[in-house]
């Protein structure tokens, strides 16, 4: 090998290996922003729960969260029962799911979270497992907060590219 | 029925040599003498006063001439014989007649605007006519002259003044009127229609022996034998009014040249269309007159209201703005007369009283008339009389018409007209006491509109309505005042209420509106109620001692109304934003 193919094959290689870098810190698929992330469906027995968490919260982090009625969707001939538990202090003051689909409001008193798991879904399974794409979370009919009580531009992620890391 | 008897003394004069011949006009007999002299002064004078005639014959008049006779004095014309204008006696002043004969026996009377007018465009002419008092004799001739004579009286009795008739049998012989060139005879006895050779065929008595009815006679000149005022043509009709009431309208139409053709039309029905005269040659200008006589048997024979205009036909057609108008308010008759080049005046009326003129604005064909004066109630039949002009005949047009009482005429604005029976939907707006201002239109009534009272009934989420202004309200015909209300939102969400505001209009009292909106607890004083308000509400009740609150209208946010703000209505109010209703 002489050493104008050896040059190749090293440039290659360390291109692969920045490729591979940035595939595993979510650099080139992940939103940078303010990310509402919805975690995969993990069933246990006849019950499972999907987590739902934030990254990139500003001012304080996440404060408050709402998803008007219809705002997420769920298929009803699998899952039943949905609810809304929350996490890291926040406290759910209203929720509704009914016929496969529902809302839900949940908020922080005093603090904000920056990032991390705030609440997460429950439901009974019934019949066959669900998927995650069963479930959708319309971005349009959320709104969040941060601890300043300023509204929050955000994006919604699906698990994969937060956990992937 | 003979009638020997002059319709009047005109006295032609000729000089000879240093002296004087005074002839009478229709035997041309010599009554002063024949030869017999005269001094020269009274022939210098006589002559001076003919040159001052001369010079006024001369004048040239422009269609249209109207003249109504309805006073005591009538401007170009000369009224000889048994006529008279009767405005002042016997009738009264100013409604007033032209009376060519009364019922007496043997009368005869003339009218001769001895003023020429152009008739390149064809003439029409209008009058009305009244025969009635007598015993239906004998009736009365229209006629038209060439406009460059001087103007004589034809002959008698059946000749009505336009024709010549002859008696041979006593040298009798009336000469017919002086460069005749068209006579309609309104002829009630017929005798217009009959052989003018009294000897040869008597009037009335055999013969053609024709009957009432309109009679044409073409051009003649004195007693001369060609073209001798020739029998054109009739249509039998009832000439006789009996009454002015039943007054008749006479129009009569002479198509310019090349097509020269005549109709005349009596109340409205055309008794004779388009017959040609285009065989006779007629003047540049005319002079016209008008005749009549009675013999053994008579009638008064009166006109009115002569019109005399260009041919060509125009259509006039009138509106009243505003429809219906207000009682002693000021309403616009807008005439428009086609061809637009049309000039002159527009008439207005209500039947035959004159409201008053328009003078047609140049080159649009529109007159106007302000009026303030119609009696309420209607419809009023309004006419739109166009007079005509040197080359346009006149036309008329009418429109019913309504006038009403003043009335007032609400129109509540907020900003945009709400209709009686309609919603004003304020959107969101927040939970509590909230204030609202209208803007009350009068703009189209016409008399003051009065607010009186505001109520409200059928509250749902909202309460406490009240009427904020000083009642009454009293806003002036055209003007505008304003309305200000408050009520209270009790809930968030919809809520609605219907208001009642109590006024004068005669048909939109009560005024109705439904207010309806989303009431909101806008918290942080974004518009919005969300999210971030609920949070907001929520630290409140946890007591998390951030300033967040600081400001914020928490006595609004007693959601459940059980006087005090705690986490029930927080969580009534995340609720509320994610669309459960409360």
């Amino acid at each position: 090998m002489n050493r104008r193919i050896r040059g190749a094959v090293i440039c290659l290689a360390v291109l692969g290996l920045a490729i591979g870098i940035a595939a595993c810190t979510n650099l080139l698929t992940a939103p940078v922003g303010p990310t509402l992330l919805t975690g995969s469906v993990m069933i246990t027995g006849d019950r499972g729960e999907i987590l739902l968490s934030v990254k990139n919260m500003p001012d304080g982090g996440l404060a408050s969260l709402a998803v008007v009625l219809g705002g997420i969707t769920y298929p009803v001939a699998k899952v039943e029962n949905v609810a809304v538990v929350p996490l890291a202090g926040f406290t759910v003051l209203a929720e509704q799911f009914a016929a496969g689909s529902g809302g839900f409001l949940v908020a922080h008193s005093c603090a904000g979270l920056p990032e991390g798991e705030f609440a997460k879904l429950t439901f009974d399974v019934i019949g066959a497992s669900p998927v995650l794409a069963e479930f959708t979370f319309k971005e349009a009919d959320i709104s969040m907060g941060d601890d300043s009580n300023n509204a929050i531009v955000f994006g919604i992620s699906d698990p994969l590219e937060f956990y992937s890391k | 029925m003979e009638r020997r008897h002059p319709a009047g003394v005109s006295i032609s004069v000729s000089v000879h040599q240093g002296a004087a011949e005074i002839t009478h006009p229709y035997s041309n007999k010599q009554i002063a003498g024949k030869h017999q002299r005269l001094p020269a002064r009274l022939v210098l004078a006589v002559m001076l006063v003919l040159g001052i005639s001369i010079f006024s014959m001369t004048l040239l008049a422009a269609p249209p001439i109207t003249e109504s006779f309805r006073n005591a004095t009538a401007s170009g014309w000369i009224i000889s014989g048994s006529a008279i204008l009767t405005s002042g006696d016997p009738d009264s002043a100013g409604d007033g007649w032209l009376r060519l004969t009364n019922t007496g026996k043997n009368q005869a009377g003339s009218a001769i605007y001895d003023v020429a007018f152009s008739s390149t465009d064809g003439t029409e002419i209008t009058f009305y006519y009244a025969t009635w008092g007598g015993t239906h004799a004998d009736g009365i001739s229209f006629y038209l002259i060439d406009g460059s004579v001087s103007p004589t009286v034809g002959g008698t009795g059946g000749a009505l003044g336009y024709a010549w008739k002859h008696v041979p049998s006593d040298g009798f012989y009336e000469p017919g009127v002086t460069g005749g060139v068209l006579g309609v005879g309104l002829d009630e006895w017929g005798n217009f229609a009959n052989n003018l050779d009294v000897d040869a065929d008597p009037y009335g008595t055999g013969g053609i022996g024709r009957s009432s009815g309109l009679t044409i006679r073409g051009p003649g000149n004195l007693h001369e034998a060609s073209p001798g005022f020739p029998y054109l043509t009739r249509e039998e009709a009832i000439i006789e009014t009996g009454d002015r009431a039943n007054v008749k309208r006479v129009e009569i139409t002479i198509t310019p040249s090349p097509t020269q053709s005549l109709t005349v039309k009596l109340d409205g029905a055309t008794l004779i269309s388009n017959y040609s005269i285009s065989a006779y040659t007629m003047p540049t200008t005319l002079k016209m007159g008008f005749s009549s006589s009675t013999g053994g048997f008579t009638n008064y024979h009166e006109i009115r209201d002569l019109s005399v205009t260009g041919a060509i036909p125009t259509t006039t057609t009138v509106l009243t703005e505003p429809d219906p108008s207000i009682l002693n308010a000021q309403a616009c008759f807008k005439a428009t007369v086609l061809p637009m080049d049309a000039t002159g005046t527009v008439t207005f009326l209500e039947g035959t009283t004159v409201l008053g003129t328009g003078t047609i604005t140049v080159g649009i064909g529109i007159a106007e008339l302000w009026y303030s004066d119609l009696t309420l109630g209607g419809p009023h039949t309004i006419t739109a009389r166009y007079e005509g002009d040197s080359k346009y005949a006149g036309s008329s047009g009418t429109d019913p018409h309504v006038v009403i009482n003043p009335q007032p005429e609400i129109d509540v604005q907020r900003p945009a007209s709400i209709p009686d029976g309609g919603t004003d939907d304020v959107g969101d707006a927040p939970v509590g006491a909230t204030t609202l201002v209208y803007t009350i239109g009068n703009t189209a009534g016409t008399a003051q509109l009065d607010l009186t009272c505001g109520t409200a009934a059928n509250y749902f989420n909202s309460s406490g309505f009240a009427v904020v202004s000083a009642l009454p309200i009293n806003i002036a015909a055209g003007g505008m005042g304003t309305l200000q209300v408050s009520f209270d939102i009790t809930m968030i969400g919809p809520f609605s209420f219907d208001m009642h505001i109590d006024n004068n209009d005669a048909n939109e009292d009560p005024y109705d509106i439904t207010i309806e909106g989303v009431g909101l607890i806008d918290l942080n004083g974004d518009g919005k109620d969300d999210v971030l308000d609920v949070r907001l509400l929520f630290a409140h009740v946890e007591g998390c001692g951030c300033d967040l609150l600081s400001g914020a209208p928490l006595g609004r946010a007693d959601i459940d109304l059980d006087g005090d703000v705690d986490i029930d209505d927080a969580r009534m109010y995340a609720e509320y934003v994610i669309g459960i209703q409360p």
